[in-house]
């Protein structure tokens, strides 16, 4: 009954230090394609 | 969603933080942890641009509440990350929405600066604790509407301030949601756990993790992406004992049934506890 997770890759297109503590970091997948969508794209 | 490195040495999981219905990028916020386990330090000291790493697809685990009639969101530090996403879907609608971000000191504000300059700025206001602007909850909950929706996400003390402040001022369970970042150690006494498969016996030492405990002897293979009770990859069968539940994946009635239990957060109530592994 293990949830079941698609895994795949991406690269890091960007880093920016937020604050002291925070990094933000974007990901793009390496082929140029859409990403999947999420359950939250959903509503 | 889950982040792992390359090499499968580190996974954690994160909030995707920018808009959902964009799916040119994903963007995450991540706060270095000075009690990581690895995966901030990782994400921190070794990613850079350029640097490939593996994801898996976002889960909404915190969804805003269609019947609200209004949205009210309190972060706490980086709990602001899971609201940046869901702004971006308030963003011109029907439900009006507000949302209150708590931190520690002008540094500490994560994106303070797109919020107050963005669509939302007419909707977010921020308390900085070292400024002396801190958050009255009491005052409001006072004020809220009967239809509204209060969502928290921050660290535990910021949630459970929020639990109780909205229990105090009656307003009902299924109006509040919470979503705990920063982990919590699951803390607790030492157990035995029994794996009814193979009739191994493990001790579960104060401050270790049934996963810790099976991992250290090898005692089975147990599959856990987040390691922090979130994804659900370790939910595994209680056949006796009972566990007392830290993870964020099984509602309050799964949890209440005992049937199930996440290896890599979660606890027995009883000194034994048999599972199916």
């Amino acid at each position: 009954m293990a949830n079941k997770y698609e895994m795949f890759s991406v690269r890091v297109s960007a880093v920016e230090q937020a604050t002291p503590l925070i990094k933000r970091f974007t990901l793009v997948r390496e082929d140029g394609q859409a990403l999947p969508r999420s359950a939250a794209a959903a509503m | 969603m889950i982040v792992q490195d390359p090499a499968g040495s580190f996974s954690n999981a994160y909030s995707l933080m920018s808009d959902p219905r964009d799916l040119s990028h994903y963007q995450i916020g991540v706060r270095l942890e000075e009690q990581s386990r690895g995966g901030s330090a990782f994400m921190h000291g070794q990613v850079e641009v350029g640097t490939r790493l593996t994801i898996s697809t976002p889960n909404n685990l915190f969804a805003l509440d269609p019947g609200a009639g209004r949205h009210v969101l309190i972060a706490g530090g980086i709990g602001i990350t899971p609201f940046l996403a869901q702004l971006h879907d308030l963003e011109g609608g029907a439900t009006p929405y507000e949302l209150h971000y708590a931190f520690r000191s002008p540094e500490h504000g994560a994106f303070q600066a797109e919020l107050e300059q963005g669509p939302h700025a007419g909707h977010v206001r921020f308390y900085i604790d070292s400024l002396g602007r801190k958050l009255d909850l009491a005052a409001l909950f006072a004020g809220l509407a009967a239809d509204a929706h209060v969502y928290v996400c921050g660290p535990k003390p910021l949630i459970d301030a929020v639990i109780e402040g909205a229990k105090a001022a009656g307003i009902a369970d299924e109006r509040v949601h919470w979503e705990q970042f920063a982990a919590a150690p699951a803390e607790g006494a030492a157990f035995t756990v029994v794996l009814a498969r193979s009739g191994r016996e493990l001790r579960v030492e104060e401050g270790m993790t049934i996963l810790q405990a099976i991992e250290n002897v090898k005692a089975a293979k147990v599959e856990c992406l987040c390691r922090e009770g979130v994804c659900g990859t370790c939910e595994t069968a209680i056949l006796e004992g009972e566990a007392e539940h830290f993870d964020q994946y099984l509602s309050d009635a799964e949890k209440a049934a005992q049937q199930s239990l996440m290896l890599c957060v979660s606890r027995a109530r009883t000194a034994r506890l048999v599972i199916d592994l």
